[in-house]
């Protein structure tokens, strides 16, 4: 068991209710625990209104907790004199459509607009884009780069970039994928995993596309109407497709053909989570018999 | 019938020919839509499906080439308001559609525009409320609702126009399991009633469910059929850097096990019953 004092991220115990005190007030979060380890991508799924996004504003102070705690490095958010900043320069937030945030005319300057605000030296902060470039897989040229002719996908990975030149530690992802297509996600996907390999280093991350939860994820939580219901390994989350669907959530497909062959009276092992593991799943299947 | 004709449709975002030399978003498209259908719209980012989608009802004007819908040409601006009518648009980010403060005023915003009687603006909005299960959020403000939640309040909205297509930009990319499953059963039923549909998606998996795929890449059709004859075309695929259906790539690692072409196995129910299949009947052929 890991200690709780290590967790680049303890959320614990936290409520949160929108328009408080009004006639649309409507809680939000219901007690929620959540820690997050270094090197370990987590992910949050849960249907719509959930509160999963909620959570992840709290976790760079954007909301402070109305009750409970959320400490993000040892620094308690939301307590009088917590030093906001410092939070805010380990945690980067790529949210929804962050494409939408690049604005500068040319991706150098997007990307540094960060560091510079840091007040960086010029040196270092060249050296912040030219890692942040290499680690979204552009070469360094690519700060000459127009940000209005870029494509979709080359404008969200520049917004990612922006991000990783603050050099965060924690990176907070919500809905990272949707939009793009195949071929920028599994880039994405790779930017994901490299970042959380480095030491020191954790994402989490929001996603309702359960595929890349499953890939991605060590440990997922799955929160319902603010509470957290279930977590675990991707394989043991789904594994349980019973309280999965009671909450409207969908098993991805490898796992949802694997649940239909049991369905069928097909002996098979339960919570295959990606398309390697299903066809292995199968194979398995057909040599245990002969 | 007939329901959209598009004929040698180009578009460039720029305008003056020496500008548009090369630059176009669309290029020499040529489709056909028959009423009822239900149609898939798939390629890369930036081969041209938000352009060719905005096109159906007339959000944006051909560079060259027409496009017609009910006969209706969208270069003429006096058809607009009827060809907005029958084709209705949703798009991926429900934000950019909401304009009022509470739900019902939402749904009923276009009915209004369109000056119709009272009753029939409130048997429009029940109906449409009703078909999307958003009547639980009556009293609501829509700004306060949830991504997913939003979206089916946008479905409403244009529903209450009462069209005879429904177009989605990547309409559901979005959106939770639950509410995408919301979204798409109401689609699926609309459709079912008569309604045709036009979705663009990222996701085989999705596209996988339409009656007709269309793959667009560099602003041209690459390939147009159905969902079993598009995913045998691998190479095709493989080139313009699609992806195959998640189960369709698990029955390519097993395919010696099958006795199916796997590109028929396009969703987890088919594949598991072809796995059934073959687990039944014993040994591999192949």
């Amino acid at each position: 068991m890991r200690n709780h004092k290590d967790a680049l991220l303890a959320i614990e115990g936290v409520y949160h209710s929108y328009l408080p005190g009004t006639p649309f007030e409507r809680r939000s979060l219901d007690g929620v625990d959540l820690s997050v380890y270094e090197k370990e991508t987590v992910g949050i799924i849960g249907p719509s209104g959930s509160g999963k996004t909620t959570l992840l504003f709290h976790c760079n102070g954007l909301l402070r907790p109305q009750r409970g705690t959320v400490r993000a490095f040892g620094i308690p958010i939301g307590e009088p004199g917590a030093e906001l900043r410092d939070i805010r320069r380990r945690v980067g937030c790529v949210f929804q459509s962050p494409e939408d945030q690049v604005f500068e005319r040319y991706v150098g300057d997007d990307i540094a607009f960060g560091p510079r605000n840091m007040g960086l030296a010029v040196e270092t902060v060249r050296e912040r884009v030219r890692g942040a470039l290499a680690t979204v897989g552009y070469p360094f040229s690519f700060k000459d780069r127009l940000t209005s002719r870029l494509s979709l996908g080359e404008k969200r990975r520049v917004a990612i970039a922006g991000v990783l030149a603050m050099d965060p530690r924690l990176l907070l992802l919500d809905e990272p994928t949707a939009g793009l297509d195949p071929e920028a996600r599994r880039d994405l996907f790779e930017i994901i995993d490299r970042f959380k390999r480095r030491s020191g280093r954790a994402v989490l991350m929001v996603s309702h596309r359960m595929e890349e939860i499953a890939e991605l994820s060590d440990r997922i939580y799955v929160l319902v109407r603010g509470r957290v219901v279930l977590q675990g390994t991707a394989r043991g989350v789904f594994s349980r497709p019973d309280l999965l669907s009671e909450n409207g959530l969908s098993l991805p497909a490898p796992a949802q053909t694997v649940r239909l062959l049991q369905e069928r009276g097909i002996p098979v092992r339960s919570g295959a989570c990606s398309v390697q593991e299903a066809a292995d799943t199968i194979e398995e299947l057909f040599r245990d018999r002969t | 019938m007939e329901l959209i004709r598009i004929d040698d449709l180009s578009y460039s975002y720029e305008s003056g020919p020496a500008l548009r030399a090369g630059r176009y978003a669309l290029r020499g498209v040529d489709l056909s839509i028959r009423k009822g259908q239900y149609i898939a719209v798939i390629g890369a980012n930036g081969s041209g499906k938000s352009t060719l989608l905005k096109h159906l009802n007339g959000l944006l004007v051909p560079t060259e080439g027409e496009v017609r819908v009910s006969g209706m040409s969208t270069k003429d601006k006096t058809l607009l308001k009827e060809i907005r009518r029958t084709v209705g648009m949703v798009f991926q980010n429900p934000e950019t559609q909401l304009v009022t403060t509470l739900v019902e005023d939402e749904v009923a915003f276009g009915p209004e525009n369109l000056g119709l009687e009272p009753e029939e603006i409130t048997e429009r909005v029940e109906w449409a409320m009703a078909v999307t299960g958003l009547r639980a959020l009556q009293g609501r403000p829509p700004h306060l609702l949830s991504t997913g939640q939003k979206q089916l309040l946008t479905v409403a909205s244009v529903l209450a126009m009462r069209p005879d297509c429904l177009v989605l930009d990547e309409a559901t990319s979005m959106l939770d399991p639950a509410s995408r499953k919301r979204v798409d059963d109401t689609v699926r039923r609309l459709h079912n009633d008569g309604m045709t549909v036009i979705a663009s998606t990222h996701s085989m998996d999705e596209a996988a469910e339409a009656g007709r795929v269309i793959v667009l890449a560099g602003g041209e059709v690459a390939a147009d059929g159905e969902p079993r004859e598009i995913f045998s075309r691998r190479r095709i695929l493989r080139e313009l850097r699609l992806e195959l259906p998640t189960t369709v790539r698990i029955a390519d690692l097993v395919k010696n096990r099958l006795f199916v072409e796997t590109e028929r196995l396009f969703n987890p129910r088919l594949l598991a019953s072809a796995v059934s299949d073959a687990y039944r009947k014993g040994g591999t052929l192949r």
